[in-house]
């Protein structure tokens, strides 16, 4: 729900200059859509996430040659534990701020 | 898991909701406007009674006296598309419940008829259920129906 007349207001600006964007033959409206703050603030987050998987592979690895080898199994469990959490964090974090779906508010009004 | 990029997103909700062309899709000048623009069509539902299966936007769909679609235009003026989602403009208020209550309104649809089955396009719950009775307007302020791909 985006009732604050500045939220809207924003997302009203920004609609308006990408639609100016997009109808500009001499605007390379892709890439000025990607450089937009909150593409390159999503860009961020997934990136963030993807070397966080990147960790989390790399300690599940660890964890095998450990559980072999008998050689500090704790530690690569907690390294695992660790990964995992930051993952589910980071995905919080995008859930929260880029929602999906539809969303509506209904409210008795007087005519 | 794949999606629709961020960019295709808001291009998609620009066609649907504000009849901009899709670019890039086919073509440079991909999907053109509509011809006719035409009016989005909200109406409001009882029970529980639609989900991403229905096809006709009379399923469920409330009928006490008063009650019509509230008609938004599909147009830059009608609705705002950023950031992957779609919000209404301006205050969309359904007619008087004058008789044929109580509803409990749990979720809203958007199609493109007036009235009648027509097709509907978009569901969704509303955040919390709404009796209405007689004497009272069921409403969406500005900026309260929200809609993104997923």
């Amino acid at each position: 729900m985006i009732v604050s007349e500045e939220a809207r207001a924003a997302r009203k600006d920004s609609q308006l200059a990408r639609l100016a964007a997009k109808a500009d033959e001499e605007v390379d409206y892709p890439t000025f859509y990607a450089n937009q703050p909150l593409q390159q603030a999503k860009a961020k987050l997934n990136d963030q996430i993807r070397q966080g998987r990147v960790l989390e592979r790399q300690a599940h690895k660890d964890m095998e040659v450990a559980r072999a080898t008998g050689i500090n199994i704790e530690v690569a469990e907690a390294a695992v534990r660790d990964a995992a959490a930051a993952i589910a964090g980071l995905r919080a974090i995008k859930q929260q701020r880029f929602k999906r779906g539809v969303s509506a508010s209904v409210t008795g009004g007087e005519s | 898991m794949s999606a629709f990029t961020n960019l295709a997103e808001d291009d998609f909700l620009d066609l649907f909701f504000t009849n901009v062309a899709f670019p890039n899709v086919g073509d440079a000048a991909g999907l053109p406007p509509s011809v006719g623009a035409n009016n989005l069509h909200a109406s409001l539902h009882v029970s529980d009674g639609v989900s991403d299966t229905s096809t006709l936007q009379t399923d469920s769909e409330v009928a006490y006296t008063g009650y019509g679609r509230v008609a938004v235009a599909r147009s830059v003026s009608g609705w705002t598309v950023a950031s992957g989602t779609v919000d209404n403009d301006s205050l969309m208020q359904f007619g008087e419940m004058t008789a044929g209550g109580p509803d409990t309104i749990t979720d809203v649809g958007l199609g493109f008829a007036t009235s009648g089955a027509g097709v509907l396009q978009i569901w969704g719950q509303v955040a919390l259920d709404l009796v209405v009775n007689d004497g009272v307007n069921p409403q969406f302020a500005a900026g309260a129906l929200d809609v993104s791909i997923n």
